[in-house]
């Protein structure tokens, strides 16, 4: 295993290599600053430019702007409350409001070392156990992925707070806002009321721009003019004990996120989510959670990140897209001529490994680059909100525009920015509904294949040891909580959850 | 002095009115989706299932949330709002829903100007409206900002990411 990093270290600190993952990075960054432009499309859009390199070289450039998109959404995330990614929705939750109480600089200091610890711990990882790994993730049928699904939605219920009736409608908004379009298993068109433009389904990416940046303008609106964010340069600084209480979040983000992050599909944002909802459920500062708490922006970008990394394992060695953006370096992966699966690791050895020591110098160069310049970034707060505020509806509409260059998802993003509005009015959580929104459609794929696989009949979700047991733990999400404050107070009515009686987070 | 409870109270009701849209939806989409077949003709989950149960469970939550909503309005009406309340303009709470409703309707101008003026002149001019004649910015900083904005998007999109925005009648 050592000579196999060695190799890869050596394939990819080669001076062009990390030259071209610096440049993958930084562009990374400026596409992953602007709303609607993700990773995948990132990476999507910068192919072209990549084939003219060697593969690994490609590659390397191509891990390079998915991390640094990443990074880029994070950015947006904490300072205007715009998540890049579905998996960056959590991190609006604290890190916004650490960005409103002059700490934004404390905030992206912390993604930035969240992300690196979780990168070093998924390569170890990675080199570790990738190939039994695949296996395992293998093994997971339509209920177990079902089972995983539920899991999703419990982590929604555990950590809505007071609002658990709220975060949960909204998570069947979401789920129903995903049953808009053409049903993949029968072809039945459905909610489309012969619009064209709904038969592919509404987007999340668009809903998430008009949700949370069209949405949080217009409630700062109503709000009123604040003064700028004037803190000073030394409380955009990391300190010691930021740093002190986020290890634990790190580490526990991390391996959640690796391990998730293995099953193909919604992975980083589920990984996120639950990384949330664990870290609320253990840290110390629980009652700072939705306050600007820097455990909760710690745990969901280590999760989210390793979760990224661990996307690799099914890509690489099954050939299975482990998300989005790695089933568009899939596609990057047969320009190239190299073809994914088990024997890939065997055959050559020196782009598998090249890439995967590339994920570490890109999480270098991003965290070379971007802990300096944290507090930079969180300069921008200082620009007066009746400039900004357009300048945010600009580039969010001209990006909506952009994923699929239709003018259907400006309107989209109108219709939900007045959706976000009213949420924001009355307290009424969004994550919940992104999620809902972006799991539907694989829980719901899930379902049908369960139902087909048990002829059907759904109980066959009770006979497998891997469903059962992440079911369990679904319910220990939802109901150890409850259990453990009334065994502390010994029954007596009235006694609560200290977790869930916590002030309502606003997600 | 009559609009600052009228507006407390158009808020406690908007609330209400969402929750009561929520189940409507829930409602709307149980009915619909049964339509499309809640089991294939085998027993397996067929197309209309997911959205009749999401359908059938947001009636519900939407119904429970309408009830707790308007109890709590009965327990507790709207408190008056602080009239003092002002923002660092010196905007009142009704002056800033006035300007959230007139920032709305510039961008659902300047979405339908986009057909006529193209993408960037159309949001372009948005930006411009609404830095100096609602926020009330001084024009040249307004104007500086404004010219920036296009120029960096242009480069970003159209130059860089090949993005084809809409150019209008204009051609810009």
């Amino acid at each position: 295993m050592v000579d196999n990093i060695l190799l890869g270290f050596q394939t990819a600190l080669s001076p062009e290599n990390v030259l071209w993952c610096f440049v993958g990075v930084l562009a990374g960054t400026v596409i992953g600053l602007l709303p609607g432009l993700g990773s995948s499309t990132g990476v999507a859009v910068l192919i072209p430019l990549t084939l003219a390199f060697e593969p690994v070289t490609a590659l390397i450039m191509l891990a390079g702007i998915y991390y640094g998109a990443q990074y880029g959404g994070t950015i947006t995330s904490v300072l205007i409350s715009t998540p890049g990614e579905a998996s960056s929705v959590v991190t609006t939750l604290d890190g916004y409001q650490m960005a409103r109480r002059g700490r934004a600089g404390p905030a992206l200091a912390i993604a930035a070392i969240g992300s690196f610890v979780a990168a070093i711990v998924s390569l170890l990882l990675l080199a570790l156990v990738a190939p039994p790994l695949a296996n395992f993730a293998l093994g997971f049928g339509p209920p177990e992925n079902l089972a995983v699904m539920v899991l999703g939605f419990a982590t929604i219920i555990s950590f809505s707070g007071d609002s658990k009736l709220k975060g949960l409608a909204m998570a069947v908004v979401g789920v129903l806002i995903a049953t808009v379009g053409v049903d993949a298993s029968g072809g039945t068109a459905r909610f489309t009321f012969g619009n064209v433009n709904l038969l592919s389904g509404i987007p999340y990416v668009e809903v998430m721009i008009g949700l949370f940046a069209v949405g949080e303008v217009m409630y700062q609106i109503r709000q009123g003019a604040a003064a700028p964010i004037r803190a000073t340069f030394r409380d955009m600084m990391i300190t010691r004990a930021d740093i002190s209480r986020s290890k634990g979040a790190i580490v526990r983000g991390s391996g959640l996120g690796f391990l998730l992050g293995v099953l193909p599909g919604a992975g980083s944002t589920l990984a996120s989510f639950l990384a949330y909802g664990v870290e609320k459920r253990v840290s110390k500062n629980k009652d700072e959670f939705g306050k600007g708490a820097i455990e909760g922006v710690a745990a969901p970008e280590s999760a989210n990140n390793a979760a990224a990394n661990a996307n690799f394992v099914p890509t690489l060695t099954l050939g299975i897209p482990g998300g989005a953006t790695t089933a568009v370096l899939l596609g990057a992966f047969t320009v190239y001529g190299i073809q994914p699966g088990p024997l890939l690791f065997d055959q050559q050895p020196d782009l598998v490994w090249g890439l995967l020591a590339s994920f570490f110098i890109g999480n270098v160069l991003l965290l070379v680059m971007n802990l300096p310049m944290a507090p930079v970034f969180a300069q921008m707060l200082r620009v007066p909100y009746g400039y900004m505020y357009p300048l945010i509806l600009f580039t969010s509409f001209v990006g909506a525009y952009a994923i699929d260059n239709n003018f259907f998802s400006v309107w989209l993003v109108f219709v939900f920015g007045l959706v976000g509005y009213v949420m924001k009015l009355y307290d009424i959580p969004m994550a919940p509904l992104v999620l809902g929104l972006v799991i539907g459609t694989l829980f719901e794929k899930a379902l049908v294949q369960t139902s087909a696989l048990g002829d059907g009949d759904l109980t066959i979700l009770f006979t497998r040891p891997i469903s059962v047991t992440v079911l369990l733990l679904a319910g220990v999400f939802v109901f150890a909580p409850t259990l453990v404050a009334r065994l502390r107070g010994n029954g007596r009515p009235g006694t609560s959850d200290p977790t869930t009686d916590s002030e309502e987070t606003r997600v | 002095m009559t609009t600052i409870p009228l507006l407390a109270r158009v808020t406690r009701v908007g609330e209400a009115v969402t929750y009561g849209a929520l189940t409507l939806l829930g409602v709307v989409a149980a009915v619909v989706g049964r339509g499309y077949g809640l089991l294939l003709p085998n027993g397996q989950v067929g197309p209309g299932m997911v959205p009749t149960a999401s359908g059938v469970l947001l009636a519900v939550l939407g119904a429970v949330l309408l009830v707790r909503a308007i109890r709590e309005h009965r327990a507790a009406p709207p408190a008056p709002i602080d009239r003092d309340s002002r923002d660092i303009f010196g905007r009142t709470e009704p002056e800033r829903v006035r300007h959230l409703w007139v920032v709305f309707g510039l961008l659902l101008a300047a979405i339908f100007a986009v057909s006529i003026l193209g993408f960037l002149v159309s949001f372009g001019g948005f930006v411009l409206v609404v830095s100096t004649w609602v926020e009330r910015r001084r024009l040249l900083s307004s104007l500086a900002i404004t010219v920036s904005a296009v120029v960096f998007i242009y480069l970003v999109f159209v130059v860089f990411l090949r993005v084809p925005l809409p150019q209008g009648l204009l051609g810009i």
